[in-house]
């Protein structure tokens, strides 16, 4: 799965939120980081090609007065034409459409009676409603709220939200443990030190039984449950 | 249950022992993944001895 990062912030070199992202962008052909505040004139036949060429599209940005940026506003009016990406002869309909946030109010203000009274989904409803028009399927919104703030901690969690958010297909427990599946296999591939090797392919294979088991768990006990009811 | 603990203080030795924010990210991930798989055992074998012991079907 091809994934298009479409990234708009007037200010991207001062924003530390972007700027960390940017960093944890996984290294691989699959991933697109296309910031459009470095574009002075949009060419619309080049952004088409990018949205036809990858599976999910993801709008990334600050929430400005509740709305994204103007760059990210202008560019949906150019490249989201009639006849291209809605309408008769329109190519784009099937993609998954994500949106990383960023807030700069603790998220818990945003809900009745909190200081900005309004949720995030409902005021991320006009993407909802866009990728609804393009009948694109639209995922669970990743909402980083006051990067400044954060600890440590939460950030190496974040990391690790975002590259799933960006390469996962499967967002389900099950989705979550062959991800890190597959990271161990690739870690063991490029890894140089012998100890190290072996400690992760140690880790692996635990991982990889646990997994393994719980599976087999599940299915006997919905097994039991289907039988029981 | 030695092999589960095995596998955290294992994640947990490379977890301190990394310096680059990336692979810090990954180890502190695989560790909360650990810890649910351990958990999610636990609890399905749980319920699985549970719904074994069913006196109801006795008899």
């Amino acid at each position: 799965m091809k994934t298009l990062i479409i990234v708009a912030h007037p200010d991207y070199k001062q924003s530390s939120t972007q700027q960390f992202l940017q960093h944890q962008v996984p290294q691989d052909s699959e991933v697109t980081w296309h910031l459009l505040d470095d574009i002075n004139d949009l060419d619309v036949a080049v952004e088409q090609q990018l949205l036809r060429d990858h599976q999910r599209i993801i709008f990334q940005f600050p929430l400005y007065w509740y709305s994204v940026p103007v760059s990210l506003r202008q560019w949906q009016d150019a490249v989201l034409t009639r006849g291209f990406a809605y309408g008769t002869n329109a190519v784009l309909a099937g993609k998954e459409f994500g949106i990383v946030v960023s807030l700069g109010e603790p998220i818990n203000e945003y809900q009745a009676g909190g200081r900005e009274y309004y949720t995030i989904s409902e005021l991320l409803k006009p993407l909802q409603a866009m990728a609804n028009k393009l009948q694109w399927r639209y995922l669970k919104p990743l909402v980083i709220s006051q990067f400044d703030y954060m600890t440590d901690a939460q950030r190496l969690d974040l990391v690790v939200n975002y590259q799933q958010y960006v390469t996962i297909d499967d967002t389900s427990f099950a989705g979550q443990q062959q991800w890190f599946i597959k990271q161990l296999s690739a870690r063991i591939n490029t890894e140089n030190d012998p100890v190290k090797i072996a400690q992760l392919i140690s880790i692996l294979t635990q991982i990889q039984d646990n997994y393994d088991e719980l599976t087999e768990l599940r299915w006997t006990v919905d097994l039991i449950r289907d039988e029981e009811e | 249950m030695e092999e589960q603990t095995w596998l955290i203080t294992t994640i947990e030795d490379l977890l301190t022992s990394s310096t680059k924010l990336e692979d810090r990210a990954f180890y502190q991930g695989l560790k909360a993944l650990a810890n649910e798989q351990i958990t999610r055992l636990d609890q399905s074998s749980g319920e699985l001895d549970g719904r074994i012991w069913n006196p109801s079907r006795w008899g």
